[in-house]
């Protein structure tokens, strides 16, 4: 029903301010002075806890390629959406920003994950091939 | 009218169950779901954790007979070998042991400290003292979900039939060890669990091993687990991950620190 | 028809007082006779926000950027869910005006504290949450859903986050001895009517209450109050008490609401997968294989 839907929505919005226990800062590992911006191929993701690794392959100015390391949030958000293993390919071109580690390697935290169709992990959105959004979830099997 | 011989052949099995290793089903207690509670806290009592194979006693190492049938697991000849690789380097190679990371399936279960069953009809937890380590057993009838990266404590999915609880584990990490002898699998381990209570306070656990990497044919572990029945018994921690930290930590600079 | 959501709102609020005295909602129960809470739950609103804090830098690079799902979140869903949210407050709220009342000392010590968290002067300055051991009675990662079992004698609490188990034990039995100190400390739950009263006691000293309270002491004592005030929210209470720190109790009111439908738990191993500490000191935790 339509306003249901609203209100779904705004308890969402209200959820979405209420301060809540956070998972830890990052800024004793990484450097908010060192953004990085960069475009490789995916070499593989790691699905592990507590923070998903993706590894990409960029092509340096010289022609050599570094194994850059992209820290992420959780998994298992990922996979609760309908995210899984192979839903991002080796090989994937893809676009990340985020924050260099502070001991200089190529590790980073990321921020954003573009791939090339426009989709953005841990954005909320669909998962691959579904095509439609995300259903409006139900109660925890609770009824009024 | 029913046939009065079938009738006496039922009795007479019945009768006779106790005598077959069945449980006595009416001294069991029971949940409110009609299952046997296998709530509380339990602990194997043996040195399957070390070695799981028949094993001499050393100093600091207990000696002990193996809990596995037939005696000796069934390694590929080229596993055999890495078996033995990871024997020599057990003290850096045994992350549990090492680095306190969660000792996976079926190892937890026989780590020398308690665990505790959390029984619901729906969902078994098992906290384990170890590393607060835990395993979420969903009951609730859902399958193995596809695609799933592995996990520490594998996907667990468990049934009745009976008075046995039978659980269906994958997705185990293959960086966990079955003992600290080196005793290893693949990423392709399925284990298959059947917890059968004999009487209120012992449960007899089996634990059949499949894993074709490793392997040449499955294999099967057996052994009890023991309630605690002493007063108050719960669950405290060993978080040895913070007694780690501060040892390899605790006088260190961070990098980029001059002072 | 399109509506916007101030209007909805409104709707809702005269819909509600309009029903006038609703008959009180009882939650379902278990076969021992409590409240049933059993089920996937998102915890919200335990940060500690307090008023005129010190600024904290770990404040200043929070997050991955990532908009963080709340896929498991189920929003509510019933009219009593609504009403049970619509005017709820959270966050610390004894005292009302977020002021904490801290000992002189302490306040002095835990400025002190922040001013060497970010860099880390050495380890014992490392942010707490961020080393994967067990979180104390405020702190965990609340972006992962919280499992509620209950069986007679015992209420359980288990996060998803760091497999995180909160046993409250309701047959009676005594708090441990003072000898043994814990970081999630000793829980005895009893049911006063239909809300679930829990004392935690033997907590040690190793855990934070918050980005402004890096640390406490092993005086800290807990009491916290669940109760089902709907069918998909929880109401949760919770009295933090440490003579070392604070003058006088303080309280934090927050709520579990319910997780979508069908969801399971899921491992949520941390330790064997975090590069926190190997990041700040550059020595590996694990060793090479």
């Amino acid at each position: 029903m339509m306003i249901q839907r609203y209100l779904i929505a705004a308890a969402a919005l209200v959820a979405a301010a209420i301060p809540c226990a956070a998972h830890h800062s990052f800024a004793a590992e990484f450097d908010v002075n060192q953004p990085v911006t960069l475009r490789g191929t995916i070499n593989h993701m790691e699905w592990v806890n507590p923070h998903t690794w993706i590894y990409v392959d960029v092509k340096n100015s010289d022609g050599t390629v570094t194994t850059w390391h992209f820290e992420m949030g959780p998994p298992n958000a990922l996979l609760r959406m309908g995210w899984r293993k192979d839903s991002v390919m080796p090989g994937t071109a893809v676009e990340i920003t985020g924050y260099r580690a502070k001991d200089g390697d190529a590790i980073a935290n990321a921020k954003t994950v573009k791939l090339p169709d426009g989709r953005e992990l841990f954005s909320g959105g669909s998962a691959p091939g579904s095509g439609g959004t995300v259903d409006v979830p139900g109660p925890n099997g609770k009824k009024e | 009218m029913k046939q009065p011989t079938g009738l006496l052949i039922a009795i007479s099995l019945w009768a006779a169950a106790p005598l077959m290793g069945q449980p006595a089903a009416s001294n069991l207690p029971r949940t409110a779901d009609g299952k046997p509670d296998l709530n509380g806290v339990w602990q194997a009592l043996n040195t399957a954790a070390w070695d799981l194979e028949d094993h001499t006693g050393a100093l600091h190492a207990a000696p002990g007979q193996s809990v596995i049938e037939g005696g000796e697991i069934p390694y590929r000849p080229e596993a055999l070998k890495q078996k033995q690789q990871n024997f020599a380097a057990r003290e850096r190679l045994d992350l549990s042991e090492a680095v306190c990371y969660q000792p996976g399936v079926p190892r937890a279960m026989y780590m020398p400290y308690p665990f505790e069953i959390i029984q619901t009809p729906k969902l078994i937890a098992m906290n384990f003292e170890f590393a607060h380590a835990r395993r979420n057993i969903i009951t609730a009838g859902t399958p193995h979900p596809d695609g799933f990266p592995d996990f520490w404590m594998g996907d667990s999915r468990g049934r009745w039939e009976g008075n046995t609880l039978v659980v269906d584990v994958t997705n185990l990490d293959e960086r966990t060890w079955l003992d600290h002898a080196g005793n290893y699998h693949s990423d392709a381990l399925h284990v298959v669990e059947r917890y059968t209570p004999i009487d209120p306070t012992h449960i007899q656990y089996e634990a059949t091993l499949e894993d074709p990497k490793v392997f040449t044919r499955p294999w099967k572990i057996s052994m009890l687990l023991y309630k605690i029945l002493e007063k108050n018994a719960r669950i405290l921690e060993y978080e040895c991950v913070y007694y780690l930290q501060d040892e390899k930590y605790g006088n260190a600079k961070p990098v980029g620190v001059s002072k | 028809m399109r509506i916007t959501i101030t209007v909805a709102l409104a709707f809702a609020a005269a819909v509600i007082a309009a029903q006038g005295q609703e008959p009180q909602w009882t939650p379902p129960r278990t076969p021992d006779g409590h409240p049933d809470m059993q089920g996937a739950w998102a915890r919200r609103g335990t940060a500690i926000n307090e008023a005129k804090a010190p600024s904290s830098p770990l404040g200043e690079f929070n997050t991955t950027g990532q908009p963080y799902p709340t896929i498991f979140n189920s929003g509510v869903v019933t009219t009593l869910d609504r009403a049970a949210l619509a005017s709820r407050k959270t966050g610390v709220v004894d005292p009302p005006d977020q002021v904490l009342p801290w000992r002189p000392e302490a306040d002095a010590a835990r400025r002190e504290f922040m001013t060497h968290m970010i860099p880390p002067a050495s380890l014992k300055y490392v942010e707490k949450a961020a080393r994967c051991i067990l979180p104390g009675p405020v702190e965990g990662d609340d972006r992962s859903p919280f499992f509620i079992l209950q069986r007679p004698g015992e209420f359980v609490l288990a996060y998803e986050y760091n497999h995180v188990t909160r046993v409250f034990h309701t047959d009676g039995s005594p708090h441990v001895g003072k000898k043994i100190r814990l970081f999630m400390g000793d829980s005895i739950g009893r049911w006063e009517g239909d809300t679930l009263v829990v004392d935690t006691t033997n907590y040690n000293d190793k855990t934070s209450l918050g980005r402004t309270i890096p640390f406490h002491s092993e005086d800290l004592h807990t009491v916290e109050r669940f109760s089902m005030v709907s069918p998909n929210l929880i109401d949760y209470q919770l009295t933090i008490e440490d003579p070392k720190l604070f003058t006088r109790p303080i309280r934090v009111a927050a709520y579990f609401m319910a997780a979508q439908q069908g969801t399971e738990p899921m491992e949520f191993a941390c330790i064997e997968g975090s590069q926190t500490l190997p990041n700040v000191f550059g020595i590996p935790f694990a060793p090479a294989r």
